[in-house]
Protein backbone atom coordinates (compact mmCIF):
# COMPACT_ATOMS: atom_id res chain seq x y z
CA UNK A 1 0.00 0.00 0.00
CA UNK A 2 1.02 3.35 -0.90
CA UNK A 3 2.09 5.84 2.04
CA UNK A 4 -1.83 7.26 1.13
CA UNK A 5 -3.19 10.08 3.61
CA UNK A 6 -5.74 8.09 6.06
CA UNK A 7 -8.32 9.92 8.30
CA UNK A 8 -10.06 6.68 9.60
CA UNK A 9 -8.07 3.32 10.25
CA UNK A 10 -11.48 1.22 11.40
CA UNK A 11 -10.36 -1.64 13.19
CA UNK A 12 -13.52 -4.49 12.67
CA UNK A 13 -14.38 -7.69 12.08
CA UNK A 14 -17.50 -8.08 11.35
CA UNK A 15 -17.99 -6.72 7.65
CA UNK A 16 -21.47 -5.86 7.83
CA UNK A 17 -20.76 -3.39 10.44
CA UNK A 18 -17.71 -2.36 8.87
CA UNK A 19 -20.24 -1.66 5.32
CA UNK A 20 -22.65 -0.18 7.98
CA UNK A 21 -19.63 2.36 9.36
CA UNK A 22 -18.86 3.41 5.94
CA UNK A 23 -22.16 3.73 5.05
CA UNK A 24 -22.73 5.94 7.68
CA UNK A 25 -19.71 8.24 7.06
CA UNK A 26 -20.50 8.86 3.53
CA UNK A 27 -24.13 9.44 4.67
CA UNK A 28 -22.10 12.67 6.40
CA UNK A 29 -19.40 13.00 4.08
CA UNK A 30 -16.66 11.67 6.09
CA UNK A 31 -15.81 8.95 4.19
CA UNK A 32 -12.59 10.59 2.60
CA UNK A 33 -9.26 8.52 3.23
CA UNK A 34 -11.25 5.57 5.05
CA UNK A 35 -9.07 2.25 5.71
CA UNK A 36 -10.59 -0.57 7.10
CA UNK A 37 -8.75 -3.54 8.62
CA UNK A 38 -10.52 -7.04 9.88
CA UNK A 39 -8.20 -7.99 12.50
CA UNK A 40 -6.00 -6.93 15.81
CA UNK A 41 -2.80 -7.91 13.56
CA UNK A 42 -3.25 -6.31 10.82
CA UNK A 43 -4.39 -3.06 12.60
CA UNK A 44 -0.94 -2.65 14.79
CA UNK A 45 1.09 -3.88 10.96
CA UNK A 46 -1.11 -0.90 9.91
CA UNK A 47 -0.38 1.56 12.78
CA UNK A 48 3.61 0.49 13.08
CA UNK A 49 4.36 -0.10 8.94
CA UNK A 50 5.05 -3.72 9.50
CA UNK A 51 3.93 -6.84 7.58
CA UNK A 52 1.77 -5.88 4.76
CA UNK A 53 2.05 -2.08 5.58
CA UNK A 54 5.93 -1.92 5.55
CA UNK A 55 6.12 0.85 2.80
CA UNK A 56 3.64 3.22 5.03
CA UNK A 57 5.14 5.83 7.24
CA UNK A 58 4.84 5.96 11.02
CA UNK A 59 4.43 9.76 10.59
CA UNK A 60 1.74 9.33 8.05
CA UNK A 61 -0.66 8.33 11.31
CA UNK A 62 -4.28 7.81 10.97
CA UNK A 63 -6.46 11.16 12.18
CA UNK A 64 -8.67 8.64 13.86
CA UNK A 65 -8.92 5.02 15.03
CA UNK A 66 -12.30 3.16 15.54
CA UNK A 67 -11.26 0.05 17.68
CA UNK A 68 -14.02 -2.94 17.82
CA UNK A 69 -13.00 -4.96 21.15
CA UNK A 70 -13.64 -8.43 20.24
CA UNK A 71 -11.44 -8.90 17.34
CA UNK A 72 -9.77 -12.24 16.18
CA UNK A 73 -5.74 -12.88 17.42
CA UNK A 74 -5.07 -9.77 18.65
CA UNK A 75 -8.03 -8.16 21.40
CA UNK A 76 -9.21 -4.59 20.54
CA UNK A 77 -7.38 -3.54 24.12
CA UNK A 78 -3.89 -5.15 23.14
CA UNK A 79 -3.98 -3.24 20.00
CA UNK A 80 -4.80 0.15 21.85
CA UNK A 81 -2.26 -1.23 24.26
CA UNK A 82 0.29 -0.55 21.71
CA UNK A 83 -0.66 2.03 20.51
CA UNK A 84 -0.41 3.97 23.98
CA UNK A 85 2.88 2.75 24.69
CA UNK A 86 4.68 3.64 22.16
CA UNK A 87 5.82 7.37 22.10
CA UNK A 88 5.64 7.23 18.07
CA UNK A 89 2.05 6.65 18.24
CA UNK A 90 0.27 7.60 21.64
CA UNK A 91 -1.21 10.89 20.56
CA UNK A 92 -3.36 8.80 17.96
CA UNK A 93 -6.90 9.40 19.11
CA UNK A 94 -8.81 5.58 19.74
CA UNK A 95 -12.19 5.83 19.57
CA UNK A 96 -13.30 2.44 20.98
CA UNK A 97 -16.91 0.86 19.48
CA UNK A 98 -17.79 -1.94 21.08
CA UNK A 99 -21.18 -3.52 21.00
CA UNK A 100 -21.86 -3.50 24.66
CA UNK A 101 -21.53 -1.76 27.91
CA UNK A 102 -18.53 -3.83 29.76
CA UNK A 103 -17.57 -2.09 32.39
CA UNK A 104 -14.45 -3.66 32.81
CA UNK A 105 -13.68 -2.97 29.48
CA UNK A 106 -14.48 0.78 29.97
CA UNK A 107 -12.47 0.85 33.05
CA UNK A 108 -9.34 -0.79 31.32
CA UNK A 109 -9.60 0.98 28.23
CA UNK A 110 -9.52 4.02 30.42
CA UNK A 111 -6.64 2.79 32.18
CA UNK A 112 -4.90 2.44 28.80
CA UNK A 113 -5.46 6.22 27.43
CA UNK A 114 -8.32 5.37 25.43
CA UNK A 115 -10.10 8.54 23.96
CA UNK A 116 -13.67 7.51 24.01
CA UNK A 117 -16.13 4.40 24.45
CA UNK A 118 -19.11 4.45 22.23
CA UNK A 119 -21.59 1.34 22.67
CA UNK A 120 -23.04 0.90 18.87
CA UNK A 121 -26.88 1.68 18.84
CA UNK A 122 -28.74 -1.04 17.64
CA UNK A 123 -30.78 0.86 15.25
CA UNK A 124 -29.25 1.99 12.18
CA UNK A 125 -30.34 5.62 12.66
CA UNK A 126 -28.92 6.27 15.51
CA UNK A 127 -25.85 4.41 14.61
CA UNK A 128 -25.77 6.58 11.72
CA UNK A 129 -25.96 9.46 13.86
CA UNK A 130 -22.82 8.08 16.67
CA UNK A 131 -20.64 7.49 13.87
CA UNK A 132 -21.72 11.01 12.47
CA UNK A 133 -21.00 12.99 15.65
CA UNK A 134 -17.53 10.51 16.33
CA UNK A 135 -15.68 11.33 12.83
CA UNK A 136 -16.93 14.64 12.86
CA UNK A 137 -15.51 15.17 15.92
CA UNK A 138 -12.32 13.84 15.47
CA UNK A 139 -11.73 14.86 12.03
CA UNK A 140 -13.18 18.21 11.65
CA UNK A 141 -13.41 19.71 15.46
CA UNK A 142 -10.53 18.22 17.39
CA UNK A 143 -6.65 19.71 16.87
CA UNK A 144 -3.64 17.66 17.02
CA UNK A 145 -0.39 18.91 18.07
CA UNK A 146 2.06 19.15 14.81
CA UNK A 147 4.63 16.45 14.01
CA UNK B 1 -36.77 -55.58 131.40
CA UNK B 2 -38.62 -57.73 130.27
CA UNK B 3 -40.34 -55.46 128.07
CA UNK B 4 -36.79 -53.61 126.93
CA UNK B 5 -36.00 -56.47 125.61
CA UNK B 6 -39.08 -57.53 123.22
CA UNK B 7 -38.45 -53.76 122.49
CA UNK B 8 -35.19 -54.38 121.21
CA UNK B 9 -36.41 -57.49 119.16
CA UNK B 10 -39.08 -55.72 117.73
CA UNK B 11 -36.54 -53.00 116.36
CA UNK B 12 -34.48 -55.59 115.00
CA UNK B 13 -36.70 -57.56 113.43
CA UNK B 14 -38.37 -54.54 111.97
CA UNK B 15 -34.32 -53.58 110.51
CA UNK B 16 -34.01 -56.97 109.19
CA UNK B 17 -37.23 -56.45 107.45
CA UNK B 18 -36.39 -52.87 105.77
CA UNK B 19 -33.02 -54.30 104.97
CA UNK B 20 -34.35 -57.12 103.33
CA UNK B 21 -36.87 -54.50 101.52
CA UNK B 22 -33.80 -52.53 100.43
CA UNK B 23 -32.01 -55.60 99.27
CA UNK B 24 -34.74 -56.59 97.01
CA UNK B 25 -35.22 -53.14 95.45
CA UNK B 26 -31.43 -53.09 94.67
CA UNK B 27 -31.22 -56.86 93.67
CA UNK B 28 -34.08 -56.47 91.21
CA UNK B 29 -33.35 -53.00 90.26
CA UNK B 30 -33.37 -52.40 86.40
CA UNK B 31 -29.83 -50.08 86.61
CA UNK B 32 -26.89 -51.67 87.69
CA UNK B 33 -26.07 -50.74 91.18
CA UNK B 34 -22.22 -51.21 92.59
CA UNK B 35 -20.13 -49.62 95.70
CA UNK B 36 -16.19 -49.73 95.67
CA UNK B 37 -14.06 -48.97 98.34
CA UNK B 38 -12.16 -45.54 98.78
CA UNK B 39 -9.31 -46.84 96.55
CA UNK B 40 -11.87 -47.22 93.47
CA UNK B 41 -12.59 -51.55 94.29
CA UNK B 42 -15.61 -53.35 94.05
CA UNK B 43 -17.43 -54.02 97.46
CA UNK B 44 -20.65 -55.17 96.05
CA UNK B 45 -22.54 -55.10 92.53
CA UNK B 46 -26.29 -56.07 92.23
CA UNK B 47 -27.12 -58.98 90.10
CA UNK B 48 -28.02 -56.49 86.94
CA UNK B 49 -24.34 -55.28 86.86
CA UNK B 50 -23.35 -58.69 87.48
CA UNK B 51 -25.33 -59.84 83.98
CA UNK B 52 -24.66 -57.04 81.91
CA UNK B 53 -20.65 -57.49 82.56
CA UNK B 54 -20.79 -61.12 82.63
CA UNK B 55 -18.41 -61.63 85.95
CA UNK B 56 -19.23 -63.90 88.45
CA UNK B 57 -19.67 -62.45 91.84
CA UNK B 58 -15.98 -63.53 93.06
CA UNK B 59 -14.71 -61.89 89.55
CA UNK B 60 -16.37 -58.89 90.27
CA UNK B 61 -15.44 -57.75 94.25
CA UNK B 62 -12.16 -56.47 94.22
CA UNK B 63 -11.75 -55.77 90.86
CA UNK B 64 -10.69 -52.06 90.29
CA UNK B 65 -13.69 -49.66 88.80
CA UNK B 66 -11.48 -48.57 85.58
CA UNK B 67 -11.34 -51.80 84.48
CA UNK B 68 -15.21 -51.65 83.45
CA UNK B 69 -13.69 -48.86 80.78
CA UNK B 70 -13.00 -48.82 77.75
CA UNK B 71 -9.21 -48.71 78.31
CA UNK B 72 -9.27 -45.88 75.54
CA UNK B 73 -11.25 -43.91 78.23
CA UNK B 74 -9.40 -44.99 81.32
CA UNK B 75 -7.41 -41.64 81.87
CA UNK B 76 -10.13 -39.06 80.89
CA UNK B 77 -12.56 -40.65 83.96
CA UNK B 78 -9.83 -40.69 86.25
CA UNK B 79 -9.26 -37.31 85.62
CA UNK B 80 -12.88 -36.73 85.58
CA UNK B 81 -13.50 -38.56 88.92
CA UNK B 82 -10.28 -37.14 90.47
CA UNK B 83 -11.49 -33.33 89.69
CA UNK B 84 -15.21 -33.90 90.85
CA UNK B 85 -14.92 -35.39 94.13
CA UNK B 86 -11.66 -34.24 95.67
CA UNK B 87 -13.06 -30.68 94.46
CA UNK B 88 -15.88 -31.47 97.18
CA UNK B 89 -18.65 -32.16 94.73
CA UNK B 90 -21.11 -34.30 96.17
CA UNK B 91 -22.74 -35.96 92.61
CA UNK B 92 -21.56 -36.80 89.58
CA UNK B 93 -22.59 -38.06 85.88
CA UNK B 94 -20.71 -39.43 83.41
CA UNK B 95 -21.06 -40.97 80.22
CA UNK B 96 -18.79 -43.53 78.69
CA UNK B 97 -17.89 -46.57 77.03
CA UNK B 98 -17.87 -49.78 78.92
CA UNK B 99 -16.11 -53.13 78.33
CA UNK B 100 -18.14 -56.94 79.20
CA UNK B 101 -15.72 -59.61 80.12
CA UNK B 102 -16.30 -60.92 76.82
CA UNK B 103 -15.37 -57.40 75.49
CA UNK B 104 -17.87 -56.27 74.38
CA UNK B 105 -18.02 -52.15 74.14
CA UNK B 106 -21.64 -50.98 75.14
CA UNK B 107 -22.39 -47.00 76.54
CA UNK B 108 -23.21 -46.58 80.06
CA UNK B 109 -24.54 -43.27 81.78
CA UNK B 110 -23.88 -43.26 85.45
CA UNK B 111 -24.23 -41.56 88.55
CA UNK B 112 -21.50 -41.53 91.25
CA UNK B 113 -21.66 -40.36 94.75
CA UNK B 114 -18.93 -40.80 97.63
CA UNK B 115 -19.50 -42.34 100.69
CA UNK B 116 -18.48 -39.69 103.39
CA UNK B 117 -17.69 -40.97 107.19
CA UNK B 118 -16.30 -37.78 109.37
CA UNK B 119 -15.47 -36.08 106.68
CA UNK B 120 -13.30 -38.87 104.83
CA UNK B 121 -14.41 -40.70 101.67
CA UNK B 122 -14.96 -44.23 102.40
CA UNK B 123 -15.79 -45.33 99.40
CA UNK B 124 -18.27 -44.61 96.34
CA UNK B 125 -21.79 -45.74 95.55
CA UNK B 126 -23.25 -45.74 91.92
CA UNK B 127 -26.48 -45.93 89.44
CA UNK B 128 -25.57 -47.00 86.15
CA UNK B 129 -27.86 -47.67 83.10
CA UNK B 130 -26.67 -49.06 79.76
CA UNK B 131 -27.51 -46.33 77.49
CA UNK B 132 -25.93 -47.62 73.91
CA UNK B 133 -29.22 -47.12 72.37
CA UNK B 134 -29.76 -44.11 72.77
CA UNK B 135 -25.66 -43.15 72.04
CA UNK B 136 -26.31 -44.67 68.56
CA UNK B 137 -29.14 -42.51 67.92
CA UNK B 138 -27.29 -39.42 68.91
CA UNK B 139 -24.17 -40.36 66.74
CA UNK B 140 -26.59 -41.35 63.44
CA UNK B 141 -28.08 -38.31 63.71
CA UNK B 142 -24.64 -36.19 64.07
CA UNK B 143 -24.05 -38.52 60.51
CA UNK B 144 -26.98 -37.45 59.17
CA UNK B 145 -26.56 -33.59 60.11
CA UNK B 146 -23.00 -33.72 58.70
CA UNK B 147 -23.63 -35.49 55.60
CA UNK B 148 -26.49 -33.15 55.29
CA UNK B 149 -24.63 -30.13 55.83
CA UNK B 150 -22.40 -31.58 53.26
CA UNK B 151 -24.73 -32.16 50.44
CA UNK B 152 -26.23 -28.74 51.51
CA UNK B 153 -22.99 -27.39 50.53
CA UNK B 154 -22.88 -29.27 47.54
CA UNK B 155 -25.86 -28.37 46.72
CA UNK B 156 -25.04 -24.56 47.37
CA UNK B 157 -22.15 -24.66 44.86
CA UNK B 158 -23.38 -26.41 42.05
CA UNK B 159 -26.89 -23.78 42.12
CA UNK B 160 -24.41 -20.99 42.35
CA UNK B 161 -22.46 -22.54 39.40
CA UNK B 162 -25.66 -22.78 38.03
CA UNK B 163 -26.70 -19.41 38.24
CA UNK B 164 -23.14 -18.17 37.47
CA UNK B 165 -23.56 -19.59 34.16
CA UNK B 166 -27.51 -18.82 33.52
CA UNK B 167 -25.98 -15.17 34.22
CA UNK B 168 -23.07 -15.36 31.50
CA UNK B 169 -25.37 -17.19 28.98
CA UNK B 170 -28.00 -14.73 29.11
CA UNK B 171 -25.55 -11.39 29.23
CA UNK B 172 -23.53 -13.12 26.29
CA UNK B 173 -26.99 -14.33 23.96
CA UNK B 174 -28.03 -10.31 24.67
CA UNK B 175 -24.96 -8.89 23.23
CA UNK B 176 -24.01 -11.40 20.78
CA UNK B 177 -27.55 -10.72 19.61
CA UNK B 178 -27.18 -7.38 19.21
CA UNK B 179 -23.95 -7.52 16.43
CA UNK B 180 -26.61 -8.95 13.58
CA UNK B 181 -28.98 -7.24 14.93
CA UNK B 182 -27.62 -3.92 13.73
CA UNK B 183 -26.78 -5.67 10.57
CA UNK B 184 -30.40 -6.91 9.74
CA UNK B 185 -31.59 -2.98 11.29
CA UNK B 186 -29.09 -1.32 9.02
CA UNK B 187 -29.16 -3.48 5.39
CA UNK B 188 -33.23 -3.25 5.71
CA UNK B 189 -33.40 0.26 6.01
CA UNK B 190 -30.86 1.19 3.47
CA UNK B 191 -33.01 -1.19 1.28
CA UNK B 192 -35.90 0.26 2.31
CA UNK B 193 -34.37 3.78 1.28
CA UNK B 194 -32.49 3.08 -1.75
CA UNK B 195 -34.69 0.78 -3.48
CA UNK B 196 -38.29 1.68 -1.71
CA UNK B 197 -39.59 2.94 -4.80
CA UNK B 198 -38.89 -0.23 -6.47
CA UNK B 199 -41.00 -2.55 -4.57
CA UNK B 200 -44.40 -3.70 -5.06
CA UNK B 201 -47.09 -3.26 -2.30
CA UNK B 202 -46.09 -6.54 -1.04
CA UNK B 203 -42.51 -6.26 -1.15
CA UNK B 204 -42.87 -2.90 0.83
CA UNK B 205 -44.88 -5.33 3.61
CA UNK B 206 -42.40 -7.59 3.83
CA UNK B 207 -39.81 -4.88 4.19
CA UNK B 208 -42.69 -3.28 6.67
CA UNK B 209 -43.07 -6.82 8.83
CA UNK B 210 -39.13 -7.34 8.60
CA UNK B 211 -38.79 -3.99 10.49
CA UNK B 212 -41.54 -4.32 13.06
CA UNK B 213 -39.59 -7.94 14.02
CA UNK B 214 -36.31 -6.64 14.23
CA UNK B 215 -37.79 -3.90 16.46
CA UNK B 216 -39.30 -6.71 18.16
CA UNK B 217 -35.83 -8.54 18.82
CA UNK B 218 -34.43 -5.10 19.36
CA UNK B 219 -36.38 -5.02 22.73
CA UNK B 220 -36.44 -8.02 23.70
CA UNK B 221 -32.68 -8.39 24.03
CA UNK B 222 -32.45 -4.54 25.72
CA UNK B 223 -35.03 -6.18 28.04
CA UNK B 224 -33.14 -9.40 28.31
CA UNK B 225 -29.76 -7.15 29.11
CA UNK B 226 -31.75 -4.90 31.34
CA UNK B 227 -32.64 -8.46 33.31
CA UNK B 228 -29.29 -9.53 33.78
CA UNK B 229 -27.95 -6.26 34.57
CA UNK B 230 -30.48 -6.23 37.64
CA UNK B 231 -28.79 -9.55 38.86
CA UNK B 232 -25.10 -8.16 38.55
CA UNK B 233 -25.60 -4.40 39.76
CA UNK B 234 -24.16 -4.25 43.38
CA UNK B 235 -26.88 -2.64 45.54
CA UNK B 236 -26.10 1.02 46.37
CA UNK B 237 -28.87 1.32 49.02
CA UNK B 238 -30.28 4.53 49.95
CA UNK B 239 -32.99 6.13 51.73
CA UNK B 240 -35.52 7.20 48.95
CA UNK B 241 -38.67 9.42 48.91
CA UNK B 242 -40.82 6.90 47.00
CA UNK B 243 -43.75 9.07 46.28
CA UNK B 244 -41.31 11.64 44.54
CA UNK B 245 -39.81 8.46 42.72
CA UNK B 246 -43.03 6.90 41.62
CA UNK B 247 -44.39 10.51 40.39
CA UNK B 248 -41.16 11.53 38.74
CA UNK B 249 -40.94 7.82 36.56
CA UNK B 250 -44.72 8.53 35.68
CA UNK B 251 -43.92 11.45 34.24
CA UNK B 252 -41.31 10.22 32.71
CA UNK B 253 -42.60 7.25 30.71
CA UNK B 254 -45.94 8.44 30.03
CA UNK B 255 -46.75 10.12 26.91
CA UNK B 256 -48.68 13.21 26.66
CA UNK B 257 -51.81 11.69 25.95
CA UNK B 258 -51.20 8.58 28.51
CA UNK B 259 -51.04 11.64 30.80
CA UNK B 260 -54.00 13.34 29.46
CA UNK B 261 -56.48 10.58 29.64
CA UNK B 262 -55.35 8.45 32.35
CA UNK B 263 -56.59 9.99 36.27
CA UNK B 264 -53.39 8.99 38.48
CA UNK B 265 -53.54 8.70 41.99
CA UNK B 266 -50.65 8.78 44.01
CA UNK B 267 -51.15 8.93 47.79
CA UNK B 268 -48.03 9.63 49.76
CA UNK B 269 -45.70 6.27 50.25
CA UNK B 270 -43.59 5.25 52.82
CA UNK B 271 -39.99 5.56 52.59
CA UNK B 272 -38.21 2.70 51.23
CA UNK B 273 -34.41 1.72 51.78
CA UNK B 274 -32.74 0.65 48.68
CA UNK B 275 -31.25 1.09 45.55
CA UNK B 276 -32.48 4.20 43.88
CA UNK B 277 -31.59 3.08 40.50
CA UNK B 278 -32.98 -0.57 40.49
CA UNK B 279 -36.75 1.04 42.24
CA UNK B 280 -36.80 3.60 39.49
CA UNK B 281 -37.18 0.30 37.20
CA UNK B 282 -39.27 -1.35 39.48
CA UNK B 283 -41.75 2.03 39.24
CA UNK B 284 -41.29 1.99 35.70
CA UNK B 285 -42.31 -1.37 34.46
CA UNK B 286 -44.88 -1.55 36.67
CA UNK B 287 -46.24 1.61 35.66
CA UNK B 288 -45.93 1.24 32.02
CA UNK B 289 -47.46 -2.32 33.01
CA UNK B 290 -50.83 -0.24 34.33
CA UNK B 291 -50.52 2.56 31.62
CA UNK B 292 -50.53 -0.30 28.80
CA UNK B 293 -53.15 -2.12 30.09
CA UNK B 294 -55.51 0.70 31.41
CA UNK B 295 -55.34 2.53 27.86
CA UNK B 296 -57.44 0.31 25.96
CA UNK B 297 -60.28 0.89 28.29
CA UNK B 298 -62.63 4.09 27.93
CA UNK B 299 -62.22 4.60 31.92
CA UNK B 300 -58.58 5.17 32.48
CA UNK B 301 -57.80 5.06 36.32
CA UNK B 302 -54.64 4.18 37.86
CA UNK B 303 -54.16 4.58 41.82
CA UNK B 304 -50.66 4.09 43.62
CA UNK B 305 -50.42 3.57 47.38
CA UNK B 306 -49.00 2.06 50.49
CA UNK B 307 -49.07 1.15 54.18
CA UNK B 308 -47.08 0.48 56.76
CA UNK B 309 -46.64 -3.00 58.38
CA UNK B 310 -44.58 -4.45 61.54
CA UNK B 311 -41.34 -5.20 59.62
CA UNK B 312 -42.33 -4.40 55.95
CA UNK B 313 -43.67 -1.42 53.82
CA UNK B 314 -45.99 -2.41 51.62
CA UNK B 315 -46.81 -0.38 47.40
CA UNK B 316 -49.07 -1.57 44.98
CA UNK B 317 -50.12 -0.34 41.90
CA UNK B 318 -53.93 -0.80 41.10
CA UNK B 319 -55.26 0.06 37.86
CA UNK B 320 -58.80 -0.73 35.68
CA UNK B 321 -57.30 -2.24 32.85
CA UNK B 322 -57.77 -5.53 31.08
CA UNK B 323 -56.95 -7.36 34.36
CA UNK B 324 -56.39 -11.48 34.41
CA UNK B 325 -57.36 -14.42 35.49
CA UNK B 326 -56.46 -14.99 39.49
CA UNK B 327 -55.59 -19.17 38.30
CA UNK B 328 -52.45 -17.32 35.83
CA UNK B 329 -51.38 -15.14 39.07
CA UNK B 330 -48.11 -17.80 38.81
CA UNK B 331 -47.19 -16.89 35.22
CA UNK B 332 -47.28 -13.19 35.28
CA UNK B 333 -43.75 -13.01 36.99
CA UNK B 334 -41.51 -15.58 35.07
CA UNK B 335 -38.92 -14.77 32.37
CA UNK B 336 -40.88 -14.97 28.88
CA UNK B 337 -44.28 -15.35 30.02
CA UNK B 338 -47.18 -13.11 28.84
CA UNK B 339 -51.06 -13.56 29.43
CA UNK B 340 -51.76 -11.90 26.08
CA UNK B 341 -51.44 -11.60 22.32
CA UNK B 342 -49.68 -8.73 20.94
CA UNK B 343 -52.53 -8.26 18.94
CA UNK B 344 -53.96 -7.31 22.52
CA UNK B 345 -51.02 -5.75 23.90
CA UNK B 346 -47.53 -5.41 22.96
CA UNK B 347 -44.90 -6.97 25.49
CA UNK B 348 -41.81 -8.61 25.92
CA UNK B 349 -42.68 -10.68 28.85
CA UNK B 350 -39.42 -9.78 30.82
CA UNK B 351 -40.96 -6.67 32.53
CA UNK B 352 -42.69 -8.49 35.49
CA UNK B 353 -39.40 -11.09 36.08
CA UNK B 354 -37.18 -7.55 36.48
CA UNK B 355 -39.51 -6.25 38.73
CA UNK B 356 -39.68 -9.69 40.83
CA UNK B 357 -35.96 -10.24 40.39
CA UNK B 358 -34.93 -6.36 41.79
CA UNK B 359 -37.39 -6.67 44.36
CA UNK B 360 -36.01 -10.07 45.90
CA UNK B 361 -32.52 -8.72 45.83
CA UNK B 362 -33.96 -6.83 48.01
CA UNK B 363 -35.27 -9.25 50.17
CA UNK B 364 -38.82 -8.09 49.27
CA UNK B 365 -41.81 -9.96 47.79
CA UNK B 366 -43.69 -9.38 44.66
CA UNK B 367 -47.89 -10.40 44.10
CA UNK B 368 -50.67 -9.52 42.33
CA UNK B 369 -54.36 -9.73 42.29
CA UNK B 370 -56.86 -9.23 39.04
CA UNK B 371 -60.24 -10.11 37.70
CA UNK B 372 -60.38 -10.57 33.73
CA UNK B 373 -61.84 -6.76 31.97
CA UNK B 374 -61.72 -5.31 35.98
CA UNK B 375 -58.41 -4.40 36.62
CA UNK B 376 -55.22 -5.74 38.44
CA UNK B 377 -53.54 -4.90 41.68
CA UNK B 378 -49.60 -5.77 41.68
CA UNK B 379 -47.99 -5.44 44.94
CA UNK B 380 -44.36 -5.23 46.58
CA UNK B 381 -42.67 -4.74 49.83
CA UNK B 382 -39.50 -3.98 51.03
CA UNK B 383 -38.06 -4.46 54.54
CA UNK B 384 -37.78 -1.45 56.53
CA UNK B 385 -34.46 -1.99 57.64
Amino acid sequence: MADQKVNILLVEDNPYHAELTLKALTMHHLNENFVWVKNGEDATDFIFCRGAFASRSIENAPKVVFLDLKLPKKSGLDVLKEIKTDERTKSIPVVILSTSREEKDIIEGNNLGMNGYVVKPDDFEKFSEAIKNIGYYWLVLNQLPKK
Amino acid sequence: MQSQETNLQALYEKLLESEEKYRRFVENAADIIYRTDGEGRFIYVNPVGKRIFGYSESEFIGKHYLELFHPDFRNKARQFYATQFFGGQYSSYLEFPAVTKEGKQFWLGQNVQPLMENGQIMGFQAVARDITDRVIAEEEVQKLNAELELRVAERTIQLENANKELEAFSHSVSHDLRAPLLAINGFTQFLSMHLGEKLDDEGKRLLSVIKTNTQTMQHLVSSLLMLSKTNKKELETVTIDMTALAQATYKEIASPEAQQKIILTISPLPQANGDQMLLRQVWSNLLSNAIKFTLAKDECAIVVGGRIEENKNIYFIKDSGAGFDMKDAGKLFGVFSRLHTDDEFEGTGIGLSIVRRVIHRHRGEVWAEGEVGKGATFYFSLPKE
